[in-house]
């Protein structure tokens, strides 16, 4: 029960998160659009109902297509309903007259952005993004993400805003609440997940580091108000100013000294013009037989050329061979190697839709490509082993039961144990391989490798068999190493 | 060393490691981490330091381990007016040859039992340092070599204090480990007692490991294999016992080297060709502890050397993904 509130308070900060970038983006578009009848409040509606629709989706058995076909028709719906809101002056919800209006504001592509086109665009899009977000693991990683994400997105907005030259209301409080969120939210992953400094070396300081970067902060805003001002700023771009111009005046002279020491071109020294052309005699007749016939200069250029389209073509090929196995590597699943996706919110979309391209590519490589497996597979294999004990970590880490830095994976294995009984075989051979590989020279088997994506498989059953569950209901406090 | 000769070696390696606990285990009933524990110095030419209150067998461990090794064993029962000569050995006038000759001492021995070692004289006691660290002993300008292997276990009681001479630090950090016994338990108890009604098992205690088969497993041991990661996280816990303000004086690097080697050696008496934190862990606390002195405040607040080193293994971060 605490799990499922840490939980929900996380993506709630999350939610807050992307509601603040989220915000600025629709007033700068609304702004941009010339209408006030938009009202951002109501397109942000989409956000909290596509979340709560997906959450309800995902509790029932109907397999994806459906729930997707569903989440469509609640988009449409809704879309209908904020639609009919906002376009229709009429209250009788019969009255249809408002959607020839919106249809020709959708096509009439010359006005973009119109208010039609950026409800319906932006509407979609919050909608995705709900739907986005009932399906994220809020943990530390992806909290970073959204920040990172957040605040570029900020400055683009900021940027194009200053540049439209738009004065946009409250951007002070939407920062404010951005930043608010960022740090509660990523303190919160951070501690949660047993990494932060408050389990490291100084905890037992910790009232004493909290108040020092408190006060740190304080004087350092407190130096950076008193200091930066608008006039130091001008003095500052005056100096940058000067420099550039003694800079460029500097490169002037000593491109104009280069230039001084090639010598003037002087008319009385040009040689004399050059008299008729001087026709050669006939050559001696010997000379005939060292003359190669037409016929074999042909061949020979062909062959040269050959040879040389060939050694390019073979530097081309061992260049992209090591890039392309540098992505099955990435992408192979029926190999029995495993990849870590990278965790965050955004970039794991990213990266999802990156990995979607590439592993058609690499299916397309793979149809040409000549048999070559067993040549790089020992230390794929011990590669593998160890992002499948990654995996491991982070899916206990976010069901609650987190490593304790100091912990030895073995240690970490009596925990899991007791935090999970029905796991233990799956868990210690996991362990037991990891340990293997991560402290010893040798590498591990492919058939170690295939039996652990097993276990793993088997362990990802359990999982889904609602082991997590139970798991939550022990309410096993971490053991300390 | 490819992976099958390194298994077949560290399973020769379990294999003595399990007959000589076995062995031991005939006489000391209880307490295999003791007889773990030295077992891995006899495989790191280290000394053990055995200490607990009189009376749990302590001088009877070391006896018995030393019984199992077939080698030249020699006991000093330390007193206050035991003298280095007595241990090292003096060169005397041979009246029939008309020569000087070196009578050695009993630290001429492979395996020594140094006991109640804080009764000897600190002087006596420094004449064991040379022994402990360089192998050798030196009488009258002469320096001659200890056998090997040679090993020395030293016990000592902790609570008697009256006439005794407690060891400098420069000695302590000579001991690579210190085991410790505590009581049995009850049922512990009850086994020792019926186990030494009739006879005393130790008189028919069999030597099970030659001290040629001790060199060559000692040469297994160093050949453990260790990560990187595995020598920087000794490194850490090392470095750490410097840093923690409860302490006075942390560990040597001596104390690393220790550590690694006998890490090296529990990997091996596992079975396992490379080392991993566990072992370390294992270790920490008996390596380390009788090398920090504790400063007297925090002793007063109830710190002791034992309790210090475990929370560093709870701070120190393990090296793992």
């Amino acid at each position: 029960m605490e799990q499922e509130r840490r939980h929900s308070f996380l993506t709630l900060i999350m939610a807050g998160m992307e509601a603040c970038w989220l915000y600025t983006a629709l007033i700068l578009g609304i702004a941009k659009t010339g209408n006030d009848g938009l009202l951002p409040a109501l397109i942000l509606s989409f956000y909290p109902v596509s979340w709560s629709v997906d959450r309800v989706l995902r509790r029932l058995p109907w397999p994806w297509i459906g729930k997707t076909g569903a989440s469509v028709v609640g988009w449409i719906t809704y879309t209908l309903v904020i639609g009919k809101w906002l376009f229709s002056s009429s209250l009788n919800p019969l009255d249809v007259s408002w959607l020839p209006v919106l249809a020709s504001d959708l096509i009439h592509l010359p006005s973009f952005p119109n208010q039609g086109q950026l409800f319906l665009v932006s509407g979609g899009l919050i909608w995705w993004l709900g739907r986005r977000l009932a399906r994220l693991q809020p943990d530390f990683s992806s909290l970073i993400s959204e920040f990172q994400f957040g605040t570029a997105v900020l400055l683009i907005l900021f940027f194009m805003a200053s540049q439209w030259e738009m004065n946009l209301p409250g951007l002070v409080l939407v920062c404010l609440a951005f930043f608010a969120f960022s740090f509660v939210g990523i303190s919160l992953a951070h501690a949660r997940e047993g990494k932060s400094w408050l389990h490291g070396a100084h905890r037992n300081q910790w009232l004493s580091i909290l108040l020092f970067a408190i006060g740190l902060a304080f004087a350092l805003g407190l130096f950076m108000s008193a200091v930066i001002r608008p006039e130091l700023l001008k003095i500052l771009l005056n100096i940058l100013k000067l420099l550039w111009h003694a800079l460029s005046e500097l490169m002037r002279m000593i491109i104009a000294f280069l230039a001084s020491l090639f010598p003037k071109s002087d008319p009385a020294l040009m040689p004399p013009p050059a008299g008729p052309p001087v026709v050669p005699g006939e050559p001696p007749a010997w000379t005939k037989l060292l003359r190669l016939p037409e016929w074999v200069r042909r061949v020979g250029q062909i062959v040269v050329s050959a040879l040389w389209l060939i050694l390019i073509l073979a530097a081309l090929w061992s260049v992209s061979s090591q890039i392309i196995r540098w992505l099955l590597h990435k992408l192979d699943h029926d190999e029995g190697a495993s990849y870590e996706p990278i965790s965050g919110a955004f970039r794991e979309d990213l990266m999802h839709l990156l990995r979607m391209i590439l592993s058609r590519v690499a299916w397309i490589v793979r149809l040409f490509r000549w048999n070559r497996a067993g040549q790089d597979s020992l230390s794929r294999e011990a590669q593998s082993v160890r992002q499948i004990y990654r995996h491991l970590l982070d899916w206990a880490a976010s069901a609650g039961c987190p490593r304790h830095a100091a912990q030895t994976p073995g240690e970490y294995l009596l925990t899991l144990t007791r935090w999970c009984p029905e796991g233990r075989l799956e868990l210690s051979l996991i362990t037991e391989q990891y340990v293997h590989v991560r402290y010893s020279p040798f590498l591990p088997t492919k058939e170690v490798l295939e039996n652990m994506v097993k276990t793993w498989d088997r362990l990802k059953g359990m999982k889904k068999q609602g082991w997590r569950k139970q798991g939550d209901d022990k309410q096993l406090t971490e053991d300390s190493p | 060393m490819n992976n099958a000769t390194a298994s077949g070696d560290m399973a020769r390696l379990k294999t003595t490691a399990d007959r000589f606990r076995s062995n031991v285990a005939r006489v000391i009933v209880g307490k295999e981490k003791a007889i773990d524990l030295i077992f891995v110095a006899l495989l790191c030419e280290g000394h053990v330091l055995i200490e607990d209150v009189p009376g749990v067998g302590k001088t009877l461990l070391a006896k018995a381990a030393a019984r199992s090794l077939n080698c030249a064993f020699r006991r000093i029962q330390c007193t206050p007016d035991l003298l280095p000569s007595d241990v090292v050995g003096i060169q005397f006038f041979n009246q029939k040859s008309s020569e000087f000759e070196f009578r050695p001492g009993p630290i001429l021995a492979n395996i020594v039992l140094v006991d109640e070692i804080n009764r000897a004289m600190p002087r006596t006691q420094s004449a064991l340092l040379e022994c402990m660290q360089e192998q050798q002993v030196t009488v009258d300008l002469k320096s001659i070599s200890l056998p090997r292997p040679f090993m020395l276990i030293a016990t000592q009681n902790p609570i008697e204090l009256e006439g005794t001479f407690p060891l400098p630090e420069a000695q302590l950090d000579r001991f690579l480990l210190k085991a410790k016994l505590g009581y049995p338990s009850p049922t512990e108890e009850s086994a020792v007692l019926s186990r030494f009604q009739n006879s005393n098992p130790l008189e028919e205690l069999p030597s099970i490991v030659e001290s040629s088969e001790l060199l060559e497993l000692q040469d297994l041991s160093r050949r453990v294999f260790l990560d990187q990661s595995v020598r920087d996280y000794i490194i850490r816990v090392n470095a750490a016992t410097r840093e923690n303000p409860d302490v006075k004086l942390g560990t040597s690097t001596r104390a690393a080297l220790g550590l690694q080697a006998a890490s090296q050696a529990m990997a091996g008496i596992q079975g396992r060709d490379y080392v991993i934190p566990d072992d370390v862990k294992i270790l920490a606390s008996s390596v380390l502890s009788h090398r920090i002195i504790v400063k007297t405040e925090a002793r007063l607040r109830g710190r002791s050397e034992d309790g210090i080193i475990e929370e560093i293994l709870a701070t120190v971060p393990v090296p793992a993904d």
